[in-house]
């Protein structure tokens, strides 16, 4: 029988689903949330399992709500008008999606597609505008994600103009460091699965090139390599590789 | 409203104008996966003109075209879709979000009533 989304009748929520379940508990933008207001948005949410390859949104789709991921990666992508694809970025557990599209009322810019089995919660247009305008704490977070998300972008405008191939993948290696590292006897694991193709489009490059450079890197003991795992073994000379600004 | 199968059902034009004014009507320009078997549907669709495809697995099963909605039982219970549903280019739909639709059962009586019946069969 159908259930109201409020009141003493709601709907029962796995408690998996609840939000005071979440994985990424803490990292997200509704993590300073009250219990009783993270019940509430348990109802009004919906949890899926994207597999590997299915997509959340796509570029040129009308939004309509919010994606907050609970685990898993996802990448966004933009496709020119020759076909190509390009990594904007890659997504983890805590990050928001489609926040852009939805304050513009744009159509999407990107097209979001899970890298591993992920699981997403949506949220929807109208609840998420009234949840922030009643909400101080969720807005400053929006406004936090945003801030980074530009912040990124700048630093990656800046890299494509002003470093060559090998400083931008040694840049790329510590950022999914940062954002993905774990650690394992020889150094740093990356727990990411891209393809070398993925991963050629995020510093703007040939395939056949990246593979070059990744060689390059492996002969300098920098990285290792397990099947497609890759491991970090020398930072500090990645860094120095990277010339990263400070 | 009457069901066409577990997941679609029929809407009768008075209430079509009526559910049209609450959520948001786009014309897809070219094929989208609306959501995948297995899934509950982030929105429920009311196919306003065009057509859209019910799949298991690769198959198509079902076509389905204007009057016609889909995915809201599953999106107001939480109930996985038995079937994936692809929209074809040109198709006009008209998205119902979980709060368009209790925010239709909270005001609207008359409408509420028909879409209770249809979300609890």
């Amino acid at each position: 029988m159908f259930l109201p989304l409020c009141g003493d009748n709601m709907r029962k929520i796995k408690e998996a689903d609840k939000c005071q379940s979440c994985p990424s508990k803490g990292k997200g933008i509704f993590c300073e949330l009250e219990n009783n207001d993270l019940d509430d948005l348990s109802q009004h949410k919906v949890t899926n399992t994207y597999k590997k390859g299915q997509t959340l949104f796509v570029q040129g789709n009308h939004p309509f709500g919010l994606y907050c991921i609970n685990s898993g990666n996802i990448k966004v992508t933009k496709t020119g008008a020759d076909g190509k694809e390009t990594i904007v970025r890659v997504a983890q557990g805590g990050d928001v999606l489609g926040h852009r599209s939805l304050f513009t009322n744009d159509f999407y810019t990107a097209t979001a597609t899970a890298l591993e089995d992920t699981k997403v919660c949506f949220i929807d247009k109208k609840y998420i505008l009234k949840l922030i305008e009643d909400k101080p704490s969720v807005s400053l977070h929006v406004i936090n994600k945003l801030s980074r998300d530009m912040g990124a972008a700048e630093n990656k405008l800046t890299s494509l103009h002003q470093k060559n191939v090998r400083e931008r993948l040694a840049e790329l290696l510590l950022l999914l460091e940062q954002t993905h590292g774990e650690d394992v006897e020889e150094g740093r694991k990356l727990n990411i699965k891209l393809t070398r193709e993925e991963m050629a489009t995020m510093i703007g490059t040939a395939n056949e090139t990246l593979i070059r450079f990744i060689s390059e890197f492996k002969d300098e003991g920098l990285i290792e390599q397990k099947g497609k795992t890759i491991i970090l073994t020398n930072k500090e000379k990645l860094a120095d590789w990277a010339n990263l600004a400070y | 409203m009457f069901k066409v199968n577990q997941m679609v059902s029929t809407v009768e034009n008075e209430y079509i104008q009526r559910l049209t004014q609450m959520g948001e009507v786009v014309t897809y320009t070219v094929a989208a996966d609306l959501f995948y078997e297995g899934q509950i549907p982030v929105v429920a669709y009311l196919i306003l003109d065009g057509h859209v495809h019910l799949l298991k697995g690769k198959k198509i099963k079902d076509t389905i075209g204007g009057g016609h909605l889909v995915g809201a039982r599953e999106l107001m219970n939480n109930i996985n879709a038995k079937m994936s549903a692809q929209i074809m280019p040109k198709t006009k739909v008209c998205f119902l979000s979980k709060s368009d639709i209790q925010e239709i059962l909270d005001n609207d009586d008359q409408t509420s009533e028909h879409l209770e019946e249809l979300l609890n069969a």
